[in-house]
């Protein structure tokens, strides 16, 4: 795999606004601060899009967002994790941030070698549970702030004894190589935030065992909520492959029902129209296709005259 | 008609309380006074608003309250709708019994309200009306302006009507856990004709509201009605967390 991401994201910064994606040892980490223009990386191997868009109430306060976002597009996987924070949890853009970062390390250095998933479940168990201590401990440190009403003050404080809370997805995509001849895909999820996979033009997100639940998270005072982890693995390709990968959190549930590859264009005015409803909330969106597929669905990345997408190749 | 609308700071849920401040509210309820245990119950049910409004450490106001206490008048204790934000700064009036029981005076002012409010209340969830008293209504009857009330709708549904009454037991069996308790039903058995007379006026729980409930710990009935017998503090707060329990983004 010919995509040097780092580098790319370095040479468009004219497009990208520092503020926006961060780049931290190859991760992309989407600020929660701002909101990301669906933006496409097309690779040789693989390309993706994402963007980012915090709910109308808390733009308006200039607020952080509670989704988190973040892709590693390395040369042999792509990595990501998307969280989304518990809005009644303390501070669910505290515990967003913390998992997400855990669990993109995990995937990028510490994933078990094996296409078994009963080896991976409860090793990413041990993971969720462990980050209990630190994650309390990041809640306890959290300082609320001066300057707000004693009511609200003392509604906080039992909040921050129940910690942040945070769904999530995560996934690694190994790409065919002597381990893996026909690629390895592995997806872990807790929570009601969507992933949905492809095997052509045919949907398979049926075939992902265990729910997608409002009441199953992440707690940093509790770990698993709900229930343990739900995972997945399969192979890239083969009858069972996977050739298109998408992962948005509820805000954006108005893509529920498409089953269709939309065009940059259509997804940022789904996004734009979502903001718009009462019931807007934070919204991330991370979709991935592999070759071979990619070239022909290539040009549905990007709108002919889209600046917002980037050519990544050995070149870069 | 299915009171689904979420409550968001866009579309805030409206709920008016109207509190019984009669003279029979300063009796003892266990270790305190009748209207202690109201104002401690209406306390934690702006505090339960709060809490579901609250997203980081920004209050994003999902509901607007009035609060009004009646005895032989009256009283707007907020000086008219108010967003849950504002309630927070202002912290919760204080309560003070006088003599007697206006219900149907209260009822009237509420319906003053909603009607000023009715247009703003298109996209937002249906309104609730909390009443809270501890015994028969004394003046006008105010049935009659409840049915008025009950049909009073928008989109999401028609206002709702819930009920909270203090009183000795009005059930064959006391209420031994509230958490578990399935709620009054239309064929419960009430042994006191205001309290059946409460239920009729009182709206059925929605199931949205029923689902939201269960969050808090309760498991009340698909046919329950919103008329909460406040024989112990537990059930009196049951019947307050009700009145927050508008789903919420």
């Amino acid at each position: 795999m010919n995509l040097r991401i780092s580098d790319t994201l370095r040479k468009f910064t004219g497009i990208i606004p520092r503020s926006t994606a961060r780049i931290n040892q190859d991760n992309i980490q989407v600020s929660q601060i701002n909101e990301s223009p669906i933006l496409t990386i097309s690779g040789d191997d693989y390309s993706f899009r994402y963007a980012y868009a915090r709910s109308a109430d808390t733009r308006k306060a200039s607020d952080t967002g509670q989704d988190y976002l973040a892709i590693y597009p390395g040369n042999s996987f792509i990595a990501f994790v998307l969280c989304d924070g518990v809005s009644q949890s303390y501070y669910g853009d505290l515990a967003a941030r913390f998992l997400g970062n855990i669990l993109l390390d995990w995937l990028k250095f510490y994933i078990p070698e094996t296409m078994d998933v009963t080896v991976i479940k409860p090793l990413l168990g041990s993971v969720l549970d462990e980050a209990v201590y630190p994650g309390s401990a990041l809640v306890d440190r959290h300082q609320l702030p001066t300057d707000i009403p004693e009511l609200l003050r003392s509604v906080l404080y039992d909040k921050k004894r129940m910690g942040s809370e945070t769904t999530f997805v995560c996934c690694r995509a190994d790409l065919p190589n002597p381990a893996y001849p026909m690629g390895r895909s592995v997806f872990a999820w807790l929570g009601d935030s969507r992933l949905r996979i492809w095997d052509g033009e045919i949907e398979r997100s049926s075939e992902l065992p265990g729910a997608f639940e409002t009441m199953q998270r992440w707690s940093t005072r509790r770990g698993q909520i709900g229930s343990n982890v739900h995972a997945h693995v399969r192979p890239l390709l083969g009858p069972h492959g996977v050739h298109r990968i998408v992962s948005y959190s509820d805000g954006l549930s108005v893509l529920d029902d498409n089953e269709r590859l939309l065009t940059n264009w259509d997804i940022q005015q789904l996004i734009d129209k979502a903001e718009e409803l009462p019931t807007s909330d934070d919204i991330s969106f991370i979709e991935i296709l592999f070759e071979p597929w990619k070239s022909r669905s290539e040009g549905h990345l990007a709108k002919p005259g889209d600046n917002r997408s980037v050519k990544a190749n050995k070149d870069s | 008609m299915n009171y689904e609308t979420m409550a968001t700071q866009r579309t805030p849920a409206l709920i008016i309380y109207l509190l019984d401040v009669s003279g029979s509210m300063s009796r003892a309820m266990g270790k305190k006074m009748r209207i202690e245990v109201v104002t401690d119950s209406l306390t934690s049910a702006l505090r339960q608003m709060v809490f579901r409004s609250t997203k980081g450490g920004r209050l994003s106001p999902r509901y607007r309250v009035a609060m009004l206490a009646y005895s032989d008048h009256v009283y707007d204790l907020l000086d008219g709708v108010k967003s849950i934000e504002h309630v927070a700064k202002l912290g919760i009036p204080s309560l003070s019994t006088q003599r007697s029981t206006e219900t149907a005076k209260a009822f009237i002012q509420a319906e003053k309200i909603l009607m000023e409010e009715l247009p703003n209340l298109q996209s937002c969830p249906a309104p609730l009306i909390c009443h809270m008293t501890d015994g028969e209504y004394t003046g006008a009857d105010p049935a009659p302006i409840v049915e008025r009330i009950k049909q009073i709708a928008v989109p999401d549904g028609p206002v709702l009507v819930e009920n909270i009454f203090i009183s000795g037991n009005i059930t064959p069996e006391p209420i031994a856990d509230p958490a578990n308790w399935p709620g009054i039903m239309p064929e419960t058995t009430l042994e006191n004709e205001y309290a059946r007379k409460l239920r009729d006026l009182s709206s059925p729980i929605p199931d949205s509201y029923r689902a939201v409930m269960l969050e808090f710990g309760y498991r009340l009935g698909t046919n329950a009605r919103m008329l909460f017998p406040g024989t112990s503090p537990e059930l009196v707060s049951l019947g307050f967390q009700m009145s927050a329990a508008t789903p919420v983004r």
